[in-house]
């Protein structure tokens, strides 16, 4: 019997367990809106508010607080459980964006309740708040979600092909592709365990360098003045690469 | 069988052999215990022991390189803090390190491709975790049922003006008080004190901006500790929880509690 030791895996040394991720940016809405990479959240809404607890219950959540609501949502088998969100109805989050354009995976997560309805509605946005400039966005176009890639001039488009019902928990990854020449997107994604294909891909542009200054992640809404949809984020994640759904939930 | 970041570990091997470590049920702790320390906070008096999960892999590539391209995914998958979950615990999490797998040939089979690798994961706090939180309402009225796992849980709270000088007290299945976290602070309708017990950070806000020095949350704070949900606080039998509740020197606080129960 032979026997080899593996190299030991490469952890960022800091003399404790800590968590970290080979998602270059992560947010887990259960757990905290704070990316777990460190990016801290912006989040605001002027006013008191409610949602609904574990039980049913309404409780009031305060002026400016994230509203984390339970919802009852079907499983992979089809059973009805409860999971945890950040309802996103009027409310406004961000990140700072701290990538360029490059090949990558946009990953989003949640459960929808009006956004897909809701056309032009936005889901997950990456680009300058004036919605001006290169823009990476996903949004409701009344019957399911699109992933658009504008740079400016042009437009990449891809419809997720799969509808995305009422009170649905859904997964979808919108890829970017960068050649250094050109950019282009696509989108595939999970509603209520159900797994679409891979959307082609959408037509090729002129590519864009750069997001711009004041560039941020946005969570339901296109820009800074968009139309907002009404949603429950679960989890958003961006990694540098070419993942699929399952690839991009391990990487998380 | 086993999954590791939700995805399969068996998806790239022939076989999953073994699995041994996941199931066990309590874990030794060595004396002196305090029965409430928080998790993942391990102080002098109290040494856990971590959970450690073995996993056996019959890997059997396609190629001499493929074995090598497979020990390349190993690594690359498995490195940093992973949440191991099996169909033994659904909706449950362990979060492990994965140390040093070994590789061992099948005896005299130096031309052959399959190999046995064995992976051990170690998880420093060995309570397995619910995946999803549970959120609660919390009030004046009403002492609210908070239900534990089989360790501590260490809870998540906001409180919602208009109030004075509120406090958090957690009473146990008897009702009798266990923990009162007493604040000396005004609260207007739009201010907000949250707790993140498992950090032990305060914040306050007003109108939605986050109150510093003299004004934060940590001046506010007054006595006691910060809440913890502990199952020794409810009944044997698990079937009456703890109960949390606000209360205040004047005015009627609301508020959530939001946790993650451990077993």
């Amino acid at each position: 019997m032979s026997a080899v030791a593996l190299s030991p895996r490469a952890v960022r040394s800091s003399g404790v367990p800590r968590l970290h991720s080979a998602s270059r940016w992560r947010v887990m809405a259960a757990r905290g809106l704070d990316a777990v990479t460190g990016q801290p959240a912006s989040f605001a809404r002027a006013s008191v508010s409610s949602a609904l607890d574990s039980r049913g219950a309404t409780v009031s959540v305060g002026y400016g607080l994230p509203r984390r609501e339970a919802r009852e949502c079907p499983n992979a088998a089809g059973e009805m459980v409860p999971v945890l969100g950040v309802r996103y109805t009027g409310d406004d989050c961000t990140w700072p964006l701290e990538w360029m354009p490059e090949s990558g995976t946009l990953y989003v997560s949640g459960i929808n309740l009006g956004t897909a309805q809701t056309a032009g509605a936005g889901l997950l946005y990456v680009g300058r708040d004036d919605n001006t400039g290169a823009r990476l966005l996903v949004h409701g176009d009344g019957t399911t979600f699109r992933a658009l890639w504008h740079t400016g001039t042009d437009d990449s488009e891809a419809i997720l092909p799969l509808a995305v019902p009422n009170a649905a928990r859904f997964a979808l990854v919108a890829q970017l592709e960068d050649d250094g020449t050109s950019q282009r997107v696509r989108v595939r994604g999970m509603v209520n365990g159900q797994f679409s294909d891979w959307s082609p891909w959408g037509d090729a542009v002129a590519r864009a360098a750069a997001f711009g200054a004041g560039a941020k992640l946005r969570v339901n809404r296109v820009g800074s003045a968009g139309t907002q949809g009404d949603f429950w984020l679960r989890e958003a994640a961006w990694d540098a690469g070419h993942y699929d759904l399952h690839e991009m939930e391990a990487r998380l | 069988m086993i999954r590791v970041n939700r995805r399969s570990i068996e998806r790239r091997v022939y076989a999953l052999s073994t699995l041994d470590g996941h199931l066990t049920p309590v874990f030794a702790q060595r004396a002196p215990v305090g029965l409430a320390n928080r998790p993942g906070v391990f102080g002098t008096s109290v040494t856990v022991t971590p959970r450690v999960i073995t996993v056996g892999l019959d890997v059997r590539p396609e190629s001499f390189v493929g074995r090598q391209a497979f020990f390349d995914a190993l690594r690359r998958e498995y490195a940093g803090l992973l949440e191991l979950e099996s169909d033994d615990l659904p909706g449950r999490v362990c979060y492990a390190l994965m140390e040093t797998p070994t590789v061992e040939l099948y005896p005299g089979s130096f031309l052959q491709r399959a190999c046995w690798v064995e992976l051990r994961f170690v998880a420093q706090d060995p309570a397995r975790w619910d995946i999803e939180p549970l959120l609660f309402g919390l009030s004046t009225t009403a002492r609210t049922p908070c239900p534990v796992g089989t360790e501590t849980s260490d809870p998540t709270i906001t409180i919602v003006g208009a109030c004075t000088n509120p406090a958090i007290v957690v009473r146990n299945a008897r009702g009798a008080e266990v923990s009162r976290t007493q604040f000396t602070v005004t609260m207007a309708a739009n201010d907000a004190l949250q707790l993140v017990c498992a950090t032990e950070q305060i914040t306050r806000t007003v109108a939605g901006v986050v109150q510093t020095g003299g004004a934060s949350g940590l001046a506010a704070y007054t006595s006691g500790p910060l809440p913890l949900l502990a199952p020794e606080d409810g009944s044997v039998d698990g079937a009456v929880p703890p109960t949390v509740e606000l209360v205040a020197a004047s005015g009627t606080p609301t508020g959530t509690i939001e946790y993650r129960r451990r077993w």
